[in-house]
């Protein structure tokens, strides 16, 4: 497949995860930052370490090759990547509590619940709209910080909304330069490292920020 | 009510936080997760690998849920289940936890009779012979609270223990269906 050669090994734009964010939302916002799906993302990586997917735990834990090869990807440090991990998150946590979408690899979302009262006060806040570690947990049916129920709930429209938006933000920059470098993104991503600008993007609710060295 | 408290305990506990002596007495959070974890077992057994959970049956009757789940699986983990299905079992078991002080929480346990409440909510239908064995062999683990209830519930209902279980309310309908 064309679109595993062209993801570079280390991503242009690089959100930062979020204290308490899911891994695999995480993963998601990278991917949406890029304009590719977190599925192309974690195939991309995998197929580069030839791993067995099917083994991989990705919200719960990973393993230390496709850690380090996210925490190239996003630009962040091991400790950064497995800090999110809900084993390290929750020490006490067996694997059977983690709902199975947040938990089988090479999915393009993970499928928790979403409360849609926290997205909205992330939204305020002007913090990145993320999902929540918690929200992974199969033992609550409740939203833990707004006690809602009705909101609480699995919703693959609100979560590829959030997907959208993250997108939305890199996207008109991304065509922009495609038009103007008439390249591949490839091209792009190694283009924004040759020039030695570091695209240490932040891609949250309110803003877009593009930092160089 | 006591589901969402249930459920913030349990946060708290996988946190590594002691859990409130509320619900088990004064325990570690290892031991609290250990028990939970049986107990969810336990609620979670189908006779079989058919019908419906235990917790449908055993919880209350105002958080049962009739969903269909895979043929053949005796005890579905907790992640498989569907979001209904879960709310069901953590339901089944605050009241498990909760035992005669549920008729603060759940309306179905107000008009529990006096001689029932020791055993609440045991007393309100008979479990599998396997299911008992379970209970009895996994009860010597926990905690003393649930223990010391527990074992007179047990000592109470051994004395009518069942030959053969009584069919759940969804193989009933489903017999009549067929």
């Amino acid at each position: 497949m064309i679109l595993e050669l062209i993801v570079p090994r280390c991503l242009p734009v690089a959100p930062r995860p979020v204290a308490g964010e899911l891994l695999s939302s995480w993963i998601e916002r990278i991917a949406a930052a890029n304009a590719i799906t977190g599925a192309e993302l974690l195939k991309s990586v995998t197929d580069c370490l030839s791993m067995e997917r099917q083994h991989a735990l990705l919200d719960y834990c990973l393993a230390p090759t496709l850690r380090c090869a996210l925490a190239i990807a996003g630009r962040v440090s091991d400790l950064d990547v497995q800090a999110l991990e809900l084993g390290n998150q929750f020490r006490n946590l067996q694997p059977e509590w983690v709902l199975p979408g947040a938990k089988v690899v090479l999915i393009s979302v993970a499928k928790p619940g979403i409360c849609t009262e926290c997205i909205a006060e992330q939204h305020i806040a002007g913090v990145p709209m993320h999902l929540r570690a918690e929200w992974a947990l199969a033992f609550l049916t409740h939203c833990p910080k707004t006690l809602s129920v009705a909101e609480y709930q699995l919703s693959d429209l609100l979560l590829q909304r959030i997907v959208r938006f993250h997108s939305s933000r890199i996207q008109p920059a991304l065509r922009q330069v495609r038009t103007s470098h008439s390249t591949s993104f490839f091209h792009w991503g190694l283009q924004g490292f040759d020039r030695g600008g570091c695209f240490a993007a932040v891609t949250d609710a309110t803003h877009y920020k593009r930092t160089s060295p | 009510m006591a589901v969402v408290l249930l459920q913030s305990q349990m946060l708290r506990t996988i946190r590594g936080l002691p859990p409130d002596p509320f619900w088990l007495g004064a325990i570690s959070a290892e031991r609290f997760l250990s028990t939970i974890n049986d107990i969810l077992r336990l609620l979670t057994h189908r006779e079989n690998g058919e019908g419906s959970i235990l917790a449908n049956s055993l919880g209350p009757c105002e958080f049962s849920s009739y969903q269909p789940l895979t043929r053949g699986i005796e005890h579905p983990p907790l992640c498989t289940l569907p979001a209904r299905l879960r709310l069901t079992l953590m339901a089944a078991l605050a009241q498990f936890l909760l035992g005669p002080r549920s008729a603060a929480y759940f309306e179905s346990a107000q008009n529990v009779r006096a001689s029932e409440k020791p055993c609440y909510p045991l007393s309100r239908m008979a479990l599998a012979p396997d299911e008992w064995e379970f209970l009895e062999t996994r009860l010597r683990f926990w905690p003393f609270y649930l223990r010391e209830r527990l074992s007179a519930a047990l000592g109470h209902m051994g004395t009518r223990r069942p030959q053969a279980k009584a069919a759940r309310p969804e193989l009933e309908f489903l017999f009549l269906s067929t």
